[in-house]
């Protein structure tokens, strides 16, 4: 078991919310593929000799739907013949509404793309005016439409609530728009506003703020009862799916399966070391990858926070028969403790799961600070 | 015996006593220019900081006057009603004393207590008007309220400054002329005053007295009287700038002994000496156990640090016998001590006193005064903390100490300080006219209601003006009530309080509305209570701080967030954690900053 993701960080523009490593020069996508592909040559060994089939691929951004079919069927060709790739990989896609076409999606679906995440951010003008995005509402529903027509099955969309000028209800309304499609996959994620952003810039001038964090609350739960109504399983925070269709690349994540990732700043865990390129675009095209990864040996430590910390976060919880038996000195430390978020009734256990609860589950920040070991 | 003068000196803190007594100690050549550092008399840092003496000294002065030289003894005296008591044992041991009042303010509340004390005792009050050097000075004013005050003469007053030395020579005249000299009878069997002690680091307590009867001999056997030990005087002496050893005192003398006494527990103010073979038939009246009127907890911020603490509060106790303590435990705050002090400003020195000489982090608990707790089976507990305080259904009644306020201010405050006083269930005793526009008011009071931001209410209404002396009456019957704080439903011992039945409602719903402020958002939302028993007498909510959680976290996020959150939990650790929530330090104290 083992993924790989592949790092697009070129857009066209820079939305007002967003921190996340990129450039807006496309002018080096020639060359930047080349080096990409020269990292997955390199680093074929990275899951070891044993074979071990390569289940998820990902490519996220950035904004990949900026690159040709012709450069996605390269880097896929790459991956396959340098690493095993499973006959059922999930093969995922970031796009964005503004980039797709019915000749393109056709054309994505010839590379073996077989699951488009869509950064809709919501179906409202006002909101995508205000969060700089480049498409329209209509561009969203007409590119959904398209993706079904084409054939795609498994597809997700990207959900921002918590905008500072909108209201709960007008964010649920989203979803009705949503229920006209069978779209399978909802990330909904709660505005951030990052020092380094349009919207940062605002913040310190006093003209935006984020919403309560009671109103935060109100409208997280509105959405997971509204999402369960429409057949929506809520299986980690900020990630819900119908039919059985979670992200099998982001859930590996969370499962502890090792991964690969391509690209300046994408990180890379082997089971027990993790990797980081340098979030340097130009000396990744000039020198390539090598010239700028890092590597931190995950403690036993490290790696129980991080298990605790994923865990918690998925709906499921951990398993607690998988702790004993993993990190069994960390969980006698840590049982107490556990015990008393569960008399809270910030946790709860059952089926040999400890998850949280209702109570818990949107402040389980605390609840993992609190249960983590320093030392 | 007829050359020794015996005299302390009454005046308000910043009246200027320790520069005069200064003049004085130049004048007589008892110290020269380069000794005298700028107070002499006030040694400790902190005294000389706060312009106050805590604790009394001795000296002694060699005056010459015509044919016959005399011995000056000026026994040094606290400026603080906290030690009202060593005070007395100081005023026990003269036969006269220096009413300084400065010229420029006139007559203040600390004077007069210890000014009646003084008369009480038979001493011979000789007057000083100090800093007339002052432009400010009105003497005409000022010598009528001390005319008023003790009733002697316009021309017994003499006009000085410490400032420039003017008045010094008439002041060590009219010591020799007007103040008696001791009496006593040296053929008597040993009797001495204890009235001061103080721990040195190479010779143990050393013990300051005065000989009120019978002689002591380097060598002798001596008993104290009230404590009961015995010991041998390996040394005694005279106090000058330095401690100047002596084969012999006698009746009247005033000097101090070495007998190899390791803590100052064993030495009370107030005792009395005597030898082992030949005893007087009673103790020199007026002796009292020291009791500490005011207890906290002191915990260590770090609780590694406990035993240090102890080890630290223990070496105080060697100079200060009237700081008490025991261990105590706080679920809040964990290993700490339950210490007792004289009053509000003993507990401030001690905690600086930790501070400056032993580096000492501590968090101090709201403090309260001592209860009596008479149960329905009959016993009588005294009771010191808020988790002392019995189940309401075995107790009969409760009594709290109960002090005489005198407060001494210009009589266009006499509204605002009454409406104070009124409101912290003081009972108007006395009304009294100084002169035309200053006013000594007396209250009854508890208390348990100057401990709760009096001083600085009282200063604040009266901007300034009014002094405040108290000393303590006695026990009365109260209403007592604990006023526990909850934090997300879970007490908080550490924030408990004792308090009247009356005062609780307000008391608690302020409590809850100045933790709200200082208690930091947290990820849930923290609900603070405050209760009497089972019933919630005021609430108050800390609103969670909670977004982050619903960022994303796939690759690159989870290493950040691992560290991020260790950080904050790290951060944590610096706070008190209470059940879930963290308090930080000064929470604790938040009841004593009310407003």
């Amino acid at each position: 078991m083992s993924g790989i993701y592949i790092h697009i960080p070129f857009c066209k523009t820079r939305c007002s919310y967003c921190d996340f490593f990129k450039s807006t020069k496309l002018l080096y996508r020639e060359q930047y593929i080349e080096k990409l592909l020269e990292e997955l040559r390199d680093r074929r060994h990275f899951f070891g000799s044993r074979k071990n089939n390569l289940q998820t691929i990902y490519f996220g951004g950035g904004t990949p739907s900026l690159f040709s079919e012709k450069s996605i069927d390269n880097i896929l060709n790459t991956i396959s013949k340098n690493f095993p790739v499973a006959d059922n990989a999930e093969i995922t896609l970031e796009v964005n509404p503004d980039d797709l076409s019915p000749e393109y999606l056709k054309a994505l679906r010839k590379t073996g793309i077989n699951r488009l995440s869509i950064g809709v951010q919501s179906f409202y003008d006002v909101d995508l005016q205000k969060m700089g995005r480049r498409h329209d509402a209509m561009q969203s529903r007409r590119s959904l439409e398209w993706v079904f027509q084409t054939g795609f099955e498994n597809v997700g969309i990207d959900l921002i609530y918590g905008l500072p000028w909108s209201d709960g209800s007008t964010f649920l309304s989203n979803l009705d728009i949503l229920s006209n499609y069978p779209v399978q996959h909802l990330s909904a994620y709660h505005l951030t506003i990052e020092p380094g952003t349009q919207f940062g810039k605002l913040k310190r001038q006093n003209r935006l703020s984020e919403p309560d964090d009671s109103e935060s609350e109100k409208i997280f739960w509105a959405l997971h009862d509204k999402a369960a109504e429409m057949g929506f399983e809520h299986y980690e925070i900020s990630n819900f799916c119908r039919n059985g269709l979670y992200s099998r690349h982001n859930t590996a994540y969370w499962d502890n399966v090792p991964y690969l990732g391509a690209g300046p700043a994408a990180h890379s865990f082997d089971g027990t070391k993790r990797y980081w390129n340098k979030s340097d675009l130009n000396q990744y095209i000039k020198q390539g990858f090598s010239a700028g990864i890092s590597c931190e040996t995950l403690t036993l430590k490290d790696r129980f926070n991080e298990y605790l910390m994923l865990r918690l976060r998925t709906s499921k919880g951990m398993n607690v028969d998988e702790v004993k038996k993993n990190f069994e000195s960390y969980w006698n430390r840590i049982e107490p403790d556990i015990n008393k978020w569960i008399q809270k009734e910030f946790l709860e256990k059952s089926d040999g799961y400890i998850y949280g609860t209702r109570k818990g589950w949107f402040v389980i920040d605390a609840i993992i600070e609190d249960l983590f070991i320093l030392e | 015996m007829k050359n020794i003068r015996n005299f302390c000196i009454i005046a308000h803190i910043d009246h200027g006593k320790s520069t005069l007594a200064d003049r004085l100690l130049e004048r007589t050549k008892t110290v020269t220019d380069r000794e005298l550092l700028e107070q002499t008399l006030d040694s400790m840092d902190l005294e000389r900081e706060r312009g106050i003496t805590i604790k009394s000294h001795a000296i002694q002065m060699q005056y010459p006057k015509g044919d016959e030289i005399y011995t000056l003894n000026l026994i040094d005296t606290p400026g603080h009603v906290d030690f009202s008591y060593e005070v007395s044992r100081s005023i026990a041991s003269c036969e006269g004393a220096l009413l300084i009042v400065d010229a420029t303010q006139g007559i203040q509340a600390q004077t007069i207590s210890n000014l009646y004390q003084a008369v009480d005792h038979d001493l011979t009050i000789v007057p000083v008007l100090n800093k007339m050097d002052m432009e400010s000075a009105m003497p005409e004013e000022v010598e009528d309220q001390i005319i008023d005050l003790i009733g002697c003469d316009r021309s017994d007053i003499i006009r000085a400054s410490g400032k420039t030395g003017m008045g010094a020579e008439e002041i060590l005249d009219a010591i020799v002329e007007r103040i008696p000299p001791p009496v006593g009878d040296p053929g008597a069997p040993l009797q001495a005053l204890i009235f001061d002690s103080v721990f040195n680091n190479f010779r143990g307590i050393i013990a300051y007295f005065k000989v009120m009867n019978g002689e002591i001999r380097k060598g002798d056997k001596v008993k104290f009287v009230n404590t009961g030990r015995q010991y041998e005087a390996d040394e005694i002496g005279v106090l000058k700038l330095g401690m100047v050893p002596r084969d012999m005192l006698s009746t009247g003398d005033v000097g101090y002994i070495i007998s190899g006494i390791k803590t100052s527990k064993e030495v009370k103010v107030g005792d009395t000496i005597t030898h082992v073979a030949r005893p007087c038939s009673k103790a020199i009246s007026g002796f009292e156990e020291v009791k500490p009127m005011v207890f906290a907890g002191v915990y260590p911020i770090d609780t590694d640090d406990y035993e240090d603490l102890r080890a630290a509060i223990e070496k105080l106790q060697l100079n200060d016998a009237s700081l008490t303590f025991q261990p105590e435990s706080s679920v809040a705050l964990g290993f700490g001590f339950r210490c007792g002090f004289l009053g509000m400003l003993h507990m401030e020195i001690v905690q600086e006193r930790l501070d400056r000489e032993f580096d000492m982090d501590v968090i101090t608990t709201v403090p309260n005064v001592p209860y009596l707790v008479y149960t329905k089976q009959g016993e009588v507990l005294e009771v010191h903390n808020p988790s002392g305080l019995p189940e309401p259904t075995v107790i009969d009644h409760v009594e709290e100490p109960y002090i005489r306020a005198q407060i001494i201010s210009r009589s266009d405050f006499i509204g605002p300080i009454m409406t104070l006083c009124l409101s912290k269930r003081g009972e108007l005793v006395n009304q009294h006219y100084l002169t035309a526009d200053r006013v000594e008011l007396s209250f009854d009071m508890p208390l348990a209601e100057i401990v709760f931001d009096f001083y600085d209410k009282l200063k604040s209404i009266s901007k300034g003006y009014a002094s405040f002396d108290y000393y303590t009456t006695g026990y009365r019957t109260s209403k007592l009530a604990r006023l526990d704080v909850l934090l997300n439903g879970e007490p908080v011992d550490a924030l408990s309080t004792l308090t009247h039945t009356d005062n609780a409602y307000p008391l608690g719903r302020r409590m809850c509305e100045k933790l709200k402020e200082l208690i930091p958002r947290q990820q849930f939302d923290v609900a603070i209570q405050a209760a009497i028993g089972s019933k919630i007498i005021a609430r108050e909510t800390v609103k969670a701080l909670r977004k982050d959680v619903t960022a994303k976290c796939y690759g690159g996020d989870i290493t950040r967030k691992r560290k991020l959150l260790e950080k904050q939990k790290k951060g944590k650790k610096r706070m008190k954690q209470v059940g879930n929530v963290e308090v930080p330090q000064k929470a604790f104290l938040a009841v004593l900053k009310l407003d």
